[in-house]
Order: structure tokens, then C-alpha cells, then sequence
């Protein structure tokens, strides 16, 4: 066939295609069904003598992990995702109850706070099983729960959350108390009720191992963890024997897609039943009546991290110099299309320690190059770490336009969320590093966000590997003081010290979002973090 | 009846002169897609002069707009000019595409001439090899390779240079293969012709037809798939324009405005349909037996 021949057919399929396209929507076909039906005589039923055995669906919730998991261990979870999971799976003495910050008991029967704060007495429910036949919880199981942080050979990540926990007494199989040796703060804020206060099977862990346990985990809650499957999914399956009464969900699908908009067409395709979205689609999704969107204040913070210690930071000059030239009002244009507050401190609005009167940077871009000039530097060569995302690559352009007007020539390292999780933190993160996005979720207690930026965090979570001596003795001060305005004063003090260190970028604390079908109920904390275990089908 | 000759125009004339390219110009579809060609070659030459605005230059109040007096094709996420960064990705296009053809026609050349006429466990082993690689469909080959060396422009065109280098080395082997059969090269060599002279004087030059035909065909190929590797974050770094770039932010904010991946998927589609037509033309004029076939 002549290729002008060809031509003319090809131009006639595109355009009935096209034709095709616009004609009428699917949705309409269930009517022509129906009248179908009406006309045509109904076919008589096969006669049968057993009826089929009705085949029952199993009950599967949908979610997403916006990373992979990393470590389910309560000692060393490191995103929301690996604390979601283990929520589901483990529970502790006690818990927030749904969608609240009120306290409600999980595996403790009872339990009470001495007068002085020193004595935390506590009652086990009796009979309650660990999972795959692992036996009966007892206070041996809460005692080597809780002690384990204080061991300086497990190096526990969140060894802070339990800083004056003197021993767990034992007093018989259900009963038991947590000696302290002061008082602590955030005992019923961001440790009992939170990851740190989750109780693990001292059996298990013994026998597996505490580096097998980060990815294989047995609890008493309402679901197994029984299958992971890397870079994919983690699938839950419901625990027939849960305390609680009967769970939910037969089983829970958390399935790994790093991207809100990836995550957000796969909810309008119905692979998912929940996800978070970005604030940008809130809108949309409100406007859609297929889905409803769950919208909380959020206590994340997002800031752009400076490595004081890599050697082209270590002038604060040229910090200075970064800070005056970025535009953050810009990025929250952009990146949230203004939806979001800019945050100019740590600690959120509604916590104690906000700290309203905190410093505003504005863009100025002559005082930044004044800046560069202090440090002696024309040019100067950076790198932004960031994690693969609409949201931070959007932040990140907008920052390398605005380096640029100051002589400062950014490359974009942009990596998958694993391998950003994995590089950008530890101790090779201290050399490494120079600028990095980053986002930290946390527990309704002031301390629980300064916890990571002191001296003993700089090879772990201390993305600006900063260390002072006064802020450590000011974060160990508000973790022993009761009284709320004097905690207040601690706190923002040490925001004041932060801030003169000028060692960050701070962008907001944003909303969390999140769209789903209106066949669940879903439950989260106050602060939005999803707990699955609480999630129910919709009346 | 009696015939006159009419005088042929200056069209015709033009025509004449330029042997292969005057038969490419004289079938409509070849017209078209030389045309179409030449506007994308003037386009990579004039950016700087085109281009309204900086490509990087963000205006963040004037983020997704559409077309407009200020800017023609509207702005992106960033503000930023369409029409710019849609101008300056033309550079990245070809700026990736021809050096990757390059690298696979160079490497395919060497390949199988070597193959082809030295044959035996050579010939052997080469194809086992050529196999190997074409095994792999070309995007997991070079989601592997750029994984290993980090995404970057010349990266890009070393993965596509790799990735297309079978396909080259294949057909110079079985034109070597075809050709070292024909009486004047086994006169050449009884007469005591070297190796060397055989086949670059002989045998290379009847290679180099249906390569260009197969370079001109892999080009509208070879751009679509980098910017297929640059919408997955695998190609160029930010801000550097390219159109797969270009779709992938727009992608992000579809719901907000449609102007990005409109204009960005148009330019792909008119760009790869040129360079297609103008090589199936081509073909078609070079090696007329080939004619009205698809694909290669």
C-alpha cells in the first residue's frame, strides 16, 4: 500500500477515536441495562438442587506508605510509616483514644500516677495473647519494653522519650510499677501513649533478634504483621483472637507510593481506600462526592537544614546569607498554592513553647549578598539533598532560582524517599551533608521536637549536626518541669538560642490531608497521624 | 495529440540540484516533514533570539496561567514562560538525540564490520552479545545504567547510545555479510587488496545508505525517549528545560491548568511525526524496494 494510501485511514481512526472520546460518558450505561431488562422476558433460573456456597469477599482496607518501612522497632521507628504500621500490630499500656488526646487504656487494667510524680502503678488485663503463640502478656514483657530505652548497648533512637525511668518494678505477673527518678513532663503526652510506650514481646525479641525485630514484629493488637513485601506493600491480617473483640478488616493493604499526586490518582482509581493528598487537591477532592476529605491541623515541621559542620556552612555569614535570599512566601505559593501558614520557630501554634514573637526573615537579597561579602565569597557550590516529591521539588527550584541572584549555584540531588532516609541521616550525614530538606512529624509535647537537635542527636536525627550545650541543659530542664508557663520559658528560650545559630529555614507546619471513599470511617490522632487499627467500614 | 514539454519551475530546478533531498522534497509528506524539521533545526539554533523570556526565570504571581499577550503558551508552577522552556527543551532534544544516534552508529559500525567480516567466533560471540543487550527492553536497560551513574544529560545519551548500538551493529553486520559475497569485492581481495581497503573502499560505503535511513528513523525514537527518561526524574536537573520535564511538572498540576502537558505533548507529537515522515521519506528514495513498509 502507497503511503498516501495509508495516510488517509490513519486520519479517519484518529479522528472516529477522537469522536469516541467525546461521546457519552460510561456512566450512562447502566440506564440502557435496565430498559434492556424491561424488554426482554427474564430468563427462568437454572434449576438447581444445592445452592452455590456464597463466596464471601474478604474485607480489605486500602492505604498508603508514602515510604517503604524502615524499622517497626519502637525504639528506632523512623517515619510515620513504620509508626502506622506498628500501631496497627502493638499496642501499649495505653493509647489516645480516637481521634482525641484523651488517654484510654489498652493492655493496662488500670493504672495510676503517684502524687509526686515518681510512681506510675499499672494492672494488666489478664489473658491477654501475644501473636503466633508467643503466650500470655505479663509485666516481665513491660519491664523489658520499657528498660531497653536506658540500655546504653541498644542506643536507643528515642532513649530521651523515657530520660529519668529509673527500673520497672515487678510485682506479680499483672501487676507492676515504672519507678521514675523525677518527675517527667512528657510521661502522658509523647511516652506512654506513643510509640515509646508500646510493649514488645520480650520472648520474641530475645529470639529473633533486636535486628530481625525491625521488620518482623509480633504485638497483641488488632492485627498480624504478616507479610512485607519491599518496595511494594506490608499486608496486616486480623488478629482472631484480639482482646478487643473482633477487628474490622480481614486484612490491611499499606501500599507504597511515594507521591501525593501518584497516590491521588490511584484513590480515583480505586486501588486505594485512603491516602493523604496534597493540599493543592483539596479542592478537588471536596468537590468530587465519590470521596471526603479529612483535613487536621498538622504538628509536622518542614525546614531546609544547613550541615553547620560541612566546611562551605561553617561561616554563619554565609548561613545568614542563605536565609535572607529565599523566599519562602513563594514556596508556599507555589508548592501549597498559598494554603499554608508560614511557621517561623520549632514549635507549632497550640503547643507550649510556640513562640509567637519569633524572628520573620524576610527576602533581601542585597542584605544577603552583604553577607556573602562578610564571608569573603563571590560563588559559592551547594548541594540540596530532597526527597523525590512534587512538593519538595518545587521548594528545591524555587531555592536554586533564588541562590542563584546571590552567586550561589545549587545542584538538586533528588532521591527516592528510602535512599534519602537512608543517606541524609547518621553519621555520614555529619560530612556529607550540606543542604537538605527536611520534615519531621511529632507527639503533642514541646519536647518531643527539640529532643533531636541536640548534642547527642548530631549522628543521628540532627540534620544541622548542631551542638549547644545551653540548649541541651535547657531541653533536659523542660523535661523534668511540670509547670506549664515555666516549660514555656525553657522552650522558647531555646528556640531564641536556635535561632541565633541561623542554622535553618523554616517553611510551615501545613495541614494534613487526606481524601478517602465514603465506605470507611477513618480515625487518626488530633495532629492527623492515621491509626489503621481504628479505621471501621462506614455505616 | 502532441505533447509539450512545460518548462519546469523554479521549484523544479531547486530540486534538481539537491539529488537525495530534492526526492525527499518533491513527495508531499517529505515536504512536510522537512519543513517540519527545519523549523525544529532553526528553533535549536535561534533559541536565545526566539525565546521571549529567561527559561529559568520564575514569576511565581503568575504561576499557571494560560496563553496570554505576556506569555503566548502561559506560564508554569513556577511562572515560568512556557513558550521558552518549550523552545529551549528543543535544544535538549536534539542536543540528546543526535549524540546518543551518534554513539550507537559509530558503536554499530565498528560492531559489525568486525563481525561481519571477520566472522567465525567472532561473528559468534559478537551476536550472542548483541542479543544479550537487546534482550533487556531499552527503558529497564536504562533505568539500570542510570541508576548505577546517577541521572545527568550525558549520562543520557551514553544509555541511549547503548541501548540503540545493537540495532546498528546488526544491520552494518548483515550488509557486510551480503556485500563480501559480491564478485568485485573477492576480485579486490584475489588481486591482493588489503584487509583495510576492502572495507572502507568497498564494503563501508554500501553500509551507509540503510544506516542513515535507520539514524533517521531512531532520531523522533531517540527524542521521545529522552523525554519519556526525563518525565521519570531520570534525565536532565533542574531547571534545565526539557520537554519530558515539561510534562512531568504539568502533570503534577493538571487539574490546575492543562497548558503545560497540552503544549509540551503537542511539540513532542508534531516534532517526532516530522522527523518520521521526513525518514520514511528518505528511505522510501534511497532504497525503493523498501517502499510503503513500516517500521524497520
Amino acid at each position: 500500500m502507497k503511503k498516501e494510501t495509508l495516510w488517509l485511514p490513519s486520519l479517519i481512526v484518529i479522528i472516529s477515536m477522537l469522536i469516541a472520546a467525546c461521546g457519552p460518558q460510561a456512566t450512562e450505561a447502566p440506564k440502557a441495562t435496565e430498559e434492556l431488562a424491561e424488554e426482554q422476558p427474564t430468563a427462568a433460573p437454572a434449576p438447581t438442587d444445592t445452592p452455590e456456597p456464597e463466596v464471601v469477599e474478604p474485607k480489605i482496607l486500602r492505604v498508603r506508605l508514602y515510604s517503604d518501612i524502615s524499622n517497626l522497632d519502637p525504639a528506632f521507628q523512623v517515619s510515620e510509616n513504620d509508626s502506622v504500621v506498628a500501631y496497627a500490630v502493638m499496642d501499649g499500656l495505653v493509647r489516645y483514644c480516637p481521634n482525641s488526646y484523651d488517654i484510654c487504656n489498652q493492655l493496662a487494667e488500670s493504672i495510676e500516677q503517684s502524687e509526686d510524680g515518681l510512681e506510675i502503678r499499672f494492672k494488666l488485663k489478664e489473658g491477654v495473647q501475644w501473636h503466633k503463640g508467643y503466650g500470655e502478656v505479663t509485666t516481665e514483657d513491660v519491664k523489658y519494653s520499657f528498660e531497653r530505652f536506658t540500655d546504653p548497648d541498644l542506643d536507643a533512637v528515642y532513649a530521651d522519650d523515657w530520660a529519668t525511668l529509673d527500673h520497672v518494678e515487678i510485682i506479680d505477673k499483672y501487676n507492676g510499677v515504672i519507678h521514675l527518678k523525677e518527675s517527667f513532663a512528657p510521661l502522658w503526652t509523647s511516652t506512654l501513649p506513643v510509640g515509646s510506650g508500646t510493649i514488645i514481646c520480650k520472648k520474641f525479641v530475645e529470639e529473633i533478634g533486636v535486628d530481625k525485630f525491625a521488620t518482623d514484629i509480633i504485638g497483641t493488637g488488632p492485627y498480624i504483621f504478616d507479610e512485607w513485601k519491599p518496595g511494594q506493600m506490608v499486608i496486616l491480617k486480623k488478629n482472631p483472637d484480639y482482646y478487643g473483640g473482633e477487628p474490622a478488616w480481614d486484612e490491611i493493604h499499606m501500599i507504597w507510593i511515594e507521591d501525593d499526586k501518584a497516590a491521588e490518582v490511584a484513590l480515583e482509581a480505586g486501588d486505594l481506600d485512603w491516602t493523604r493528598i496534597s493540599i493543592t487537591s483539596v479542592d478537588r477532592f471536596e468537590s468530587d462526592p465519590s470521596f471526603l476529605v479529612w483535613k487536621m491541623p498538622s504538628l509536622r515541621y518542614r525546614w531546609i537544614a544547613m550541615n553547620i559542620q560541612h566546611p562551605k556552612l561553617q561561616d554563619i555569614n554565609v548561613r545568614k546569607a542563605i536565609i535572607y535570599a529565599i523566599d519562602v512566601p513563594s514556596i508556599l505559593a507555589a508548592t501549597y498554592l498559598g494554603q499554608v501558614e508560614q511557621e517561623y520557630a520549632l514549635i507549632p501554634p497550640g503547643l507550649i513553647g510556640y513562640w509567637a514573637d519569633a524572628p520573620r526573615y524576610e527576602r533581601d537579597v542585597e542584605k544577603a549578598k552583604e553577607y556573602m561579602a562578610k564571608a569573603g565569597l563571590e560563588t559559592l557550590d551547594l548541594r540540596l539533598d530532597l526527597q523525590d516529591t512534587t512538593e519538595y521539588r518545587t521548594w528545591a527550584e524555587i531555592i536554586q532560582q533564588n541562590l542563584k541572584d546571590i552567586g550561589i549555584n545549587l545542584e538538586l540531588n533528588t532521591m527516592e524517599s528510602s535512599a534519602y532516609w537512608d543517606t541524609s541521616f547518621g553519621e555520614q550525614a555529619v560530612e556529607n551533608n550540606e543542604l537538605l530538606t527536611s520534615n519531621y512529624s511529632m507527639n503533642p509535647d514541646p519536647a518531643w521536637a527539640t529532643m533531636w537537635f541536640t548534642c547527642d542527636q548530631v549522628t543521628v536525627w540532627n540534620t544541622q549536626s548542631w551542638c549547644n550545650e545551653e540548649y541541651d541543659e535547657l531541653h533536659r530542664k523542660g523535661l523534668v518541669t511540670t509547670d506549664d508557663a515555666e516549660r514555656e520559658k525553657i522552650y522558647i528560650e531555646m528556640q531564641r538560642i536556635w535561632d541565633e545559630a541561623a542554622q535553618t529555614i523554616w517553611i510551615t507546619h501545613g495541614a494534613q490531608t487526606y481524601a478517602h471513599t465514603p465506605n470507611i470511617s477513618p480515625a487518626t490522632s488530633p495532629h492527623g497521624t492515621p491509626h489503621y487499627e481504628f479505621f471501621l467500614p462506614a455505616d | 495529440m502532441q505533447y509539450v514539454a512545460r518548462p519546469s519551475s523554479r521549484y523544479q530546478q531547486f530540486l534538481n540540484r539537491i539529488p537525495i533531498l530534492g526526492d525527499v522534497l518533491r513527495q508531499p509528506l517529505g515536504a512536510l516533514g522537512s519543513v517540519i524539521v527545519l523549523v525544529f533545526m532553526l528553533t535549536v539554533l535561534l533559541a536565545p533570539v526566539l525565546a521571549p523570556y529567561e527559561y529559568a526565570q520564575q514569576d511565581i504571581p503568575s504561576m499557571l496561567q494560560g496563553p496570554s499577550r505576556a506569555h503566548w503558551l502561559g506560564t508554569d508552577h513556577l511562572g515560568r514562560d512556557l513558550l521558552s522552556r518549550i523552545i529551549y527543551g528543543s535544544r535538549i532534544a536534539l542536543g540528546v538525540a543526535i549524540p546518543a544516534v551518534g554513539i550507537a552508529l559509530a558503536g554499530g559500525v565498528v560492531i559489525g564490520l568486525t563481525a561481519g567480516y571477520a566472522g567465525g567466533i567472532v561473528d559468534d560471540v559478537t551476536l550472542v552479545l548483541l542479543d544479550s543487550v537487546q534482550a533487556f527492553p531499552a527503558v529497564i536497560l536504562a533505568l539500570v545504567i542510570l541508576a548505577l551513574l546517577g541521572p545527568s544529560l550525558v549520562n543520557v545519551i551514553i544509555v541511549i547510545g547503548l541501548a540503540w548500538t545493537p540495532g546498528y551493529a546488526r544491520i552494518t553486520r548483515a550488509q557486510v555479510l551480503s556485500t563480501r559475497q559480491h564478485q568485485y569485492v573477492e576480485v579486490e581481495r584475489s588481486l591482493g587488496a588489503s584487509q583495510k581497503r576492502v572495507l572502507f573502499l568497498h564494503i563501508l560505503p554500501n553500509v551507509v545508505a540503510p544506516l542513515l535511513i535507520l539514524a533517521a528513523m531512531d532520531l523522533p525514537v531517540v527524542i521521545t525517549f529522552e523525554a519519556g527518561l526525563s518525565f521519570l526524574g531520570l534525565g536532565v536537573r533542574p531547571p534545565t528545560p526539557s520537554w519530558g520535564v515539561v510534562l512531568s511538572d504539568g502533570f503534577n498540576f493538571i487539574r490546575h491548568s492543562p497548558w503545560p502537558i497540552t503544549w509540551a505533548g503537542l511539540t513532542l507529537i508534531i516534532t517526532t511525526l516530522g522527523f518520521t515522515l521526513f525518514g520514511e521519506t528518505l528511505r522510501d528514495v534511497l532504497d525503493p524496494r523498501l517502499s510503503g513498509s513500516r517500521g524497520t
